[in-house]
Parts: structure tokens; C-alpha cells; sequence
């Protein structure tokens, strides 16, 4: 087993690379990171892509098999309150269908550029879609901040 | 069978509709506040669990609650909430700062248990605390999210079927 990449840390990349995708094809600009904390030199507008915990209850009494799901938090930065509310509509209406799973690996020949292969799909349900609205006196990163979270499960392969 | 139309009779004893209106009305108010209980219990142990630093006071905690509202039950009041407990975004949420100038300088105080001074070995290991302290500093690091609104609600949302049940 790789402790390179997992089965979050797929799930978080999947996400990333399928809204980077959608947004040059519908010409959208906006930076796209999976990260789990504020960075000095973030422009904006900027969607951050983070994995909070995972549920994982029984299939069924007498089965050590799981129904793993996954908390998965996106928040989005814009400049302004018409950004954010059009980008967190943007995110919605894109990830509507799910997107697909992606196994990743290290890529000796170039560290940035990981191997990938689809192996499965991600389904989710909403948790909550809506602004987060810290005060009138905060930092330009947290004043038009949206926060969508789903409960994303993997679908279409087995031991996941 | 396109275009047919089919009437239907039933015959009830009087006030039947409305009883059973009533009936479903408590059951559904039933469920809800099983709902908000769950998600209090949800909530008030994911922020116990996720507290970082000792001498949690439990204000946070304490602060959400199941209530009867117009409609069934509902959990955390936003008004109450701003009141008692200000900073309850901003532990759920993270940010950059409380307030845009962040880096400033926090009230004279110290860290309690532990060494009272704020360096760098003992930031994870007391509570700042205001009033009688000499020391103060200029915090570097942003707020990390806690998303316990989050992780209570995927709790909830797994289990809501049991919960329904009863």
C-alpha cells in the first residue's frame, strides 16, 4: 500500500482535477487548490478543497464490510457577494452527476505530475450549501465566503 | 387507460380527516424532535471531541439546543448563538483572523495550566486566559476550521433512519 495517496486523498484530487477541467471548458477563472489552511499568497477568487472526517457504519449486522462515506468540505472565496453566489450555483450545477474516482500514484519521471487512472465513480448528497458570514470586519479572504459540504461515497469498485 | 377518470368514494366516520391530520401532525413533530435531540448530542460531542487546548469551559457546547419551533424542533439558535457565544463561526468555519487587522496584539494575559508565557513549546498546551496576566502576543497562525456543524449533521444524516425508527 502507497501511503503516498489514499482513498481521501484521491477523492480530494478527483474533485480538484474534474472542476479544474470544467472551468476551462466554461471559460471560468478561478483557482482551484486542495488545501486544509489559509496561505499568505492566495489570489482570489479561490475554491479550497478539503476532507473533514468519514462515516463508516456497518453494511450490515454480521459483516465487517463498510459503508464509508466522506465528509467533503469545499469553501469558496470570491471578491464579491455576486462571485460567490455565481460560483457556489457554478459548483453545484457541475458536480450535479458526480464526478469520476481517480487512482493516483507517484510519478518518478515528474513529482508533479502524479499517475492517474478512473477506477470508479464518487456519488454525493448535500450536507449544507450556504455564505459564511464572519462580521463585517474581517480579511478579504473570509469577507465572500461560500461553504458547500457534501457526503461524497464511492461507487463501481470494490474495497473502497 | 388514457384519458379515463375514476372516482373514488370513502366513506369515514365524521372527523376522521381531521384526526388523522392530527395523528400525523404528532407524529411528525415526534420525529423532528428525535431529529433535534440526536443532532444536539451530534454537535455537543463533536465539539468536546474536537477541543484542542485544556480548561474547555463547554460554553460552546452548552450554547445548542433543541427547541420548539413553528413547524417541529430546531437546533442553534443564530440570535442566542451571536450572544452567548460570538465566536462559534469562526471555531466552525476557521478564518484568517477575528477581525481583518488579525496580527494585533491580544489582551494582557497568560496561559493556563502549564507555563504562563507564550512561547512557542506551550501554545498547544494551555488556554489563553485574560485578566491578572503580564504577558501578550501577536498570533501567526489563522483560525483552523473545527466544521462541527458539518461533521454533526454527517452523523446525524447516517444514522437519521435508526433515529426515525425510534
Amino acid at each position: 500500500m502507497s501511503l503516498d495517496w489514499g482513498v481521501i486523498s484521491n477523492i480530494e484530487s478527483s474533485l480538484k482535477d474534474f472542476l479544474v477541467s470544467q472551468a476551462n471548458t466554461d471559460n471560468i477563472t478561478v483557482d482551484i487548490d486542495v488545501a486544509d489552511e489559509y496561505s499568505n499568497d492566495w489570489t482570489l477568487p479561490r475554491i479550497v478543497i478539503d476532507s473533514d472526517s468519514k462515516q463508516k457504519p456497518r453494511l450490515e449486522i454480521g459483516t465487517n464490510k463498510r459503508q464509508n462515506s466522506y465528509l467533503i468540505i469545499i469553501d469558496i472565496h470570491a471578491r464579491t457577494n455576486i462571485e460567490r453566489i455565481n460560483l457556489a450555483d457554478w459548483i453545484e450545477t457541475t458536480i450535479n452527476d458526480g464526478f469520476d474516482y481517480y487512482d493516483y500514484s507517484s510519478n518518478p519521471s515528474n513529482r508533479d505530475v502524479p499517475i492517474k487512472s478512473q477506477t470508479a465513480y464518487v456519488n454525493f448528497d448535500y450536507v449544507t450549501s450556504q455564505k459564511v458570514r464572519l462580521g463585517d470586519n474581517v480579511n478579504d479572504y473570509d469577507k465572500w465566503r461560500y461553504r458547500i459540504s457534501i457526503q461524497a461515497w464511492i461507487s463501481g469498485a470494490c474495497n473502497i | 387507460m388514457a384519458g379515463s377518470v375514476i372516482n373514488v368514494t370513502i366513506k369515514t366516520t365524521q372527523g376522521f380527516l381531521k384526526r388523522q391530520l392530527t395523528k400525523v401532525g404528532n407524529f411528525s413533530k415526534k420525529q423532528t424532535f428525535l431529529l433535534a435531540e440526536a443532532t444536539v448530542l451530534a454537535i455537543q460531542q463533536t465539539i468536546r471531541d474536537n477541543v484542542r487546548r485544556p480548561g474547555s469551559t463547554g460554553r460552546l457546547a452548552e450554547a445548542f439546543f433543541a427547541e420548539e419551533i413553528t413547524n417541529g424542533y430546531g437546533v442553534g439558535r443564530i440570535s442566542f448563538l451571536n450572544q452567548e457565544v460570538p465566536y462559534w463561526r469562526h471555531i466552525n468555519y476557521g478564518s484568517l483572523a477575528i477581525n481583518a487587522n488579525w496580527q494585533h496584539r491580544v489582551p494582557n494575559g497568560q496561559f493556563s495550566p502549564g507555563n504562563p508565557m507564550p512561547i512557542t513549546g506551550e501554545f498547544r498546551n494551555g488556554r489563553w486566559q485574560t485578566g491578572g496576566g503580564q504577558y501578550s502576543f501577536i498570533p501567526k497562525n489563522p483560525i483552523p476550521p473545527m466544521n462541527y456543524i458539518e461533521k454533526a449533521l454527517a452523523k446525524v444524516f447516517a444514522k437519521s433512519q435508526t433515529i426515525i425508527r425510534g
